[in-house]
C-alpha cells in the first residue's frame, strides 16, 4: 500500500501509455484505487480496459509510465519477486481460464499445491472451504468442460481466493452469461466484499453490475479514465461519454 | 512494381527472414537457459516428470520399434544386393549396424518424436496460451516454464537416448532378418560381425545426437506453444511451424555433430 493524504492505496497508475502497433490503447492513463475498495472500470467492450488490468499483474508492460501495486513498482521487480507478488493478487479472467485438464479440486488447489507451503490435507481443507464460499461444494471431481459458464466463473473465483489474495481483479465477470447468471456473479462479488474484505477491481461493460457492486466507478474512454465517482455521483456525471454509455445500457438485462 | 526494385525487395525479403530466424533462435536459447536455471525447483514435482517420460518413452515404443525394424530391413536389402555384386556380403552387418547406431536410430526416432510428441506439446501449450490458461498460471504465481516446459524437456532429453538404443537394436534385428532370409547370413554371424565393427565412440555419437535432438524437440515445441496467438488457427500454425522447425534443426544439428565426432 502507498499512503497519500491519510489514504492508503493498493494501486497507483501514473501516466501509463500502451500501444499495439498503431492502436494506442492507454493514453496517459492515471488511476488510484484505495485499499479495501471495490473499484469498477466501465467502458465499451474491446476498448482496452482489460489491458490495464493485465498491467497490474505484470502480464503486459507499459511503453511508458509507472504502476505501483501493493507498494511494489511492478515493472521493476525481478522474476521471483514478481511471482511472489502475483500470489497476493487474484485475477478472474473473462474466459475463467481454468486448466481444462485438471478437475475443479485440482484447479482450486493448484496455487497451494505448486507453492508447496502446506500439506495435501490442508490444501483439500482450504479447497473445500473456498468451494463452499462460492456455492460449489461437492463439485470437486468435475472437469471444467462439465461446468456451465457461471459455475466456471465461481470456480475461478475460488481458485483466486485459495491463495488468500490482498486484491482481486475481475475481467468482464458477466460477459457471455445470461441475466440470471450475471446476477449470481454480482451476488458473488458482493459476498466477497462482505466476507473477504480485499480490494476488488472490476472491469466491465455491464452497468448493472457496476452500480450493484462498486464503491467507485471510473469511465474508460479513449485510453484514459474520463469520469470518476461513487455510483450516484457517476450516474449524475455530465461527461458526454458517461451519459452516452448510460443511455445505451439502459435496457440491458431488462 | 518497378523491375529495378526487384533485387532490392529480394534482399529485404531475405534479410527479414534471416532476422526473424535469429530472433526465434535467440528466444529458444533464452527458454533453454530459463529451463536449466529453474530445473532444480521443477525436479521436486516428480510425478509430473514421470508422466512426461512415460508419454515420450513407453508410449512411443511400438511405433518407434516398427519404424526402426523396417528401416533396418530396407537398409539391409539395399546394401545386400549392392554388396552381392562385389561378392562382399560380409560387410552387410557392419553397414547396417553402424548406419543404425550412428545415424538412422537417433535421426529417425527424433523425427518421429518431433511429429508425435513435439506437435502434441505445441498444441497443448498453444491451446492453453489462447485460452488464457498460461496467463492464469502467471497470476497464481506459478512459472509456466517450471510447470510446463521443464517436465517436457526432461521427458524428451531422458527418454530419447533410451528410445534410440531400443530403435538401434530393433533396426539391427530387422537387418538380421533380411540377412538371414535373402543373403544366407546366420543371426549369430550377423550379430558377431555387427558388434565387432562397432566401437564405444559410435554408440556415444548416437546417444549424443539423441540427447541434443530431445532438447531441440522440447524447446522448439514449448517455444512455439508459448508464442501461439490467434485462436484455433494460431494453434494449427504453431503445430506446423513446430514440426518444420524441429525437422530442420535436427538435420542441421545432425550434420555438425557428425562432423565434430569424425
Amino acid at each position: 500500500m502507498s499512503e497519500n493524504a491519510g489514504k492508503t492505496y493498493d494501486v497507483i497508475a501514473e501516466k501509463l501509455n500502451k500501444s499495439f502497433g498503431a492502436n494506442h490503447v492507454l493514453r496517459d492513463f492515471t488511476l488510484s484505487v484505495e485499499k479495501g475498495q471495490t473499484f469498477v472500470i466501465v467502458g465499451p467492450s474491446g476498448s482496452g480496459k482489460s489491458v490495464f488490468l493485465k498491467h497490474l499483474v505484470g502480464l503486459i508492460t507499459p511503453d511508458s509510465g509507472e504502476v505501483v501495486v501493493l507498494s511494489k513498482k511492478i515493472n521493476e521487480l525481478p522474476p521471483e519477486e514478481l511471482l511472489a507478488l502475483r500470489r497476493r493478487i487474484g485475477m478472474v479472467f473473462q474466459s475463467s481460464a481454468l486448466l481444462n485438464s485438471l478437475t475443479v479440486e485440482e484447479n482450486v488447489g493448484l496455487g497451494l499445491t505448486e507453492h508447496g507451503l502446506i500439506g495435501q490435507e490442508e490444501v483439500l481443507k482450504i479447497v473445500n472451504e473456498k468451494l463452499a464460499l462460492v456455492e460449489m461444494s461437492g463439485k470437486n471431481q468435475l472437469l471444467p468442460e462439465e461446468l456451465s459458464g457461471g459455475m466456471r466463473k465461481r470456480v475461478a473465483v475460488a481458485r483466486t481466493l485459495a491463495l488468500g489474495p490482498d486484491m482481486i481483479l475481475f475481467d468482464e465477470p458477466t460477459v457471455g452469461l445470461d441475466p440470471l447468471l450475471s446476477s449470481n456473479v454480482d451476488e458473488l462479488i458482493l459476498g466477497l466484499k462482505k466476507n473477504v474484505k480485499c480490494t476488488n477491481i472490476v472491469v466491465t461493460h455491464d452497468l448493472i453490475t457496476a452500480f450493484r457492486v462498486a464503491d467507485r466507478i471510473g469511465m474508460f474512454h479513449d485510453g484514459k479514465i474520463v469520469a470518476i465517482g461513487a455510483p450516484e455521483e457517476f450516474r449524475r456525471s455530465q461527461d458526454k461519454s458517461v451519459q452516452e454509455f448510460i443511455a445505451r445500457n439502459r435496457d440491458w438485462r431488462i | 512494381m518497378n523491375m529495378d526494385d526487384l533485387p532490392n525487395s529480394f534482399l529485404v525479403f531475405v534479410g527479414t527472414k534471416v532476422l526473424d530466424g535469429c530472433n526465434e533462435a535467440g528466444a529458444m536459447l533464452i527458454l533453454l537457459v530459463q529451463c536449466v536455471r529453474e530445473a532444480p525447483q521443477a525436479m521436486r514435482r516428480k510425478h509430473r516428470l514421470i508422466i512426461q517420460m512415460k508419454r515420450v518413452g513407453p508410449d512411443s515404443l511400438f511405433i518407434a520399434g516398427a519404424l526402426a525394424l523396417f528401416i533396418g530391413m530396407v537398409l539391409a536389402l539395399h546394401s545386400g544386393y549392392s554388396l552381392r555384386q562385389f561378392d562382399f556380403e560380409e560387410a552387410l552387418a557392419p553397414i547396417v549396424a553402424l548406419s543404425m547406431v550412428k545415424e538412422m536410430a537417433p535421426v529417425i526416432t527424433a523425427l518421429l518424436l518431433s511429429g508425435r510428441i513435439g506437435a502434441a506439446i505445441a498444441a497443448e501449450i498453444g491451446t492453453m496460451q489462447v485460452n488464457e490458461e498460461i496467463d492464469a498460471l502467471h497470476t497464481l504465481g506459478i512459472s509456466p516454464v517450471r510447470y510446463l516446459a521443464i517436465p517436457r524437456l526432461i521427458g524428451c532429453v531422458a527418454m530419447l537416448p533410451l528410445l534410440t538404443i531400443y530403435a538401434g537394436i530393433v533396426g539391427m534385428y530387422g537387418g538380421a532378418l533380411v540377412a538371414a532370409t535373402y543373403f544366407d547370413i546366420s543371426y549369430t554371424v550377423y550379430f558377431q560381425r555387427a558388434f565387432d565393427s562397432m566401437e564405444m565412440k559410435d554408440v556415444m555419437e548416437g546417444l549424443l545426437k539423441a540427447l541434443l535432438f530431445g532438447a531441440i524437440i522440447a524447446i522448439v515445441a514449448c517455444h512455439r506453444g508459448f508464442s501461439t496467438r490467434g485462436g484455433a488457427e494460431g494453434v494449427g500454425r504453431a503445430i506446423t511451424t513446430c514440426v518444420v522447425t524441429s525437422f530442420i534443426a535436427i538435420i542441421i544439428c545432425d550434420y555438425f555433430v557428425t562432423r565434430f565426432m569424425m
